[in-house]
């Protein structure tokens, strides 16, 4: 099964209950999710070191294959800081496969690091897509 | 005669260490009033630009705080209606969408505002609420749910409305504060 690790923007009540529900919806698609955050609080501004730090240590602890991002409140703060993250992340770790969560006008999809083929768009959708 | 020299001599002497003193009295006078002047002016200045900037800021807030209000109360509307009808509405829950997406947009558009007012924490809590409050009724509508089980639309809806009720407090408030302060 897939692994799939979502960096999400903090840790809160919600993220618990979206956890439970991401995990069911991963599971039925064939996808091993499990979520990690950029800060630790909102009153943490992202930092490049910030956001490595957080998403290396999900990474070693729960080896995925592919890393997305969601593109919520923490990354419209600092976008820069998430690039940067981005770009360490994929140094870092080379095998592993980024996608993140597509909006209109962001940077990030500018990135070469991303993967943009046919499967990826459809583990973005299954995480981020749901809509009628 | 000597008396006469001695008494022009201090009358010369006086006038003019009077003469002198006028002088300087006036010249250091006239400096201090001009420096007085200047920094006045530069106080003025800058007392200019601050009210302007705060005045823009506050007309920002007075624009985006009714807009975020009403997207908050139409998304809370929409999400009492869809749990009410039991059966989701594809039309109810599409209008959500939109809704919640342009919530989100402003929620980031003028995060700055609403971080400056104690208030970015709490909306951006209930803009997340209600996104997935619609994401469990897009689960439901398009049968990717494991059950009715795993998704409790009513639990969702009663923390959509908890949240809905501190949102508003804080918005009107801050909203009410801050026109208060313009009129005032």
């Amino acid at each position: 099964m897939m692994k799939v690790l979502v960096v999400y923007s903090w840790d809160d009540d919600i993220s618990q209950r979206r956890y439970a529900r991401m995990k069911g919806i991963a599971s039925r698609s064939g996808y091993d999710f499990d979520q990690c955050f950029a800060v630790p609080s909102p009153r943490t501004p992202p930092t490049p070191n910030g956001v490595t730090n957080m998403i290396s240590a999900a990474v070693d602890q729960f080896q995925p294959d592919v890393l997305l991002i969601h593109t919520g409140a923490a990354y419209h703060q600092v976008p820069d800081a998430f690039s940067e993250a981005a770009r360490r992340i994929h140094h870092k770790y080379p095998g592993l496969r980024l996608g993140f969560e597509h909006r209109p006008h962001l940077d990030l999809g500018n990135l070469s690091v991303f993967e943009t083929s046919e499967e990826m768009t459809r583990i973005e959708q299954t995480f981020f897509g749901l809509e009628l | 005669m000597d008396l006469q020299g001695d008494l022009f001599a201090v009358l010369t002497s006086a006038g003019v260490s009077g003469g002198v003193t006028l002088l300087l009295q006036t010249y250091f006078t006239k400096r201090i009033e001009h420096r007085f002047a200047v920094a006045l002016e530069k106080h003025k200045a800058e007392l200019a630009v601050r009210i302007q900037a705060e005045h823009g800021i506050i007309t920002r807030r007075m624009e985006a705080y009714p807009k975020i209000v009403e997207l908050c109360y139409r998304t809370r509307n929409m999400a009492r209606d869809l749990v009410a009808t039991g059966t989701p509405q594809a039309a109810l829950m599409q209008e959500l969408q939109a809704r919640s997406r342009e919530l989100e947009d402003l929620v980031f558009r003028f995060r700055i505002d609403l971080e400056a007012d104690h208030l970015f924490v709490r909306v951006h809590r209930y803009k997340n609420l209600i996104q997935h409050f619609s994401r469990g009724v897009a689960e439901l509508m398009t049968g990717t749910s494991a059950g009715v089980d795993a998704i409790d639309l009513k639990k969702d809806f009663a923390e959509i409305e908890k949240s809905y009720l501190e949102v508003m407090k804080d918005l009107e408030g801050s909203y009410h504060q801050q026109t208060s302060g313009v009129q005032g």
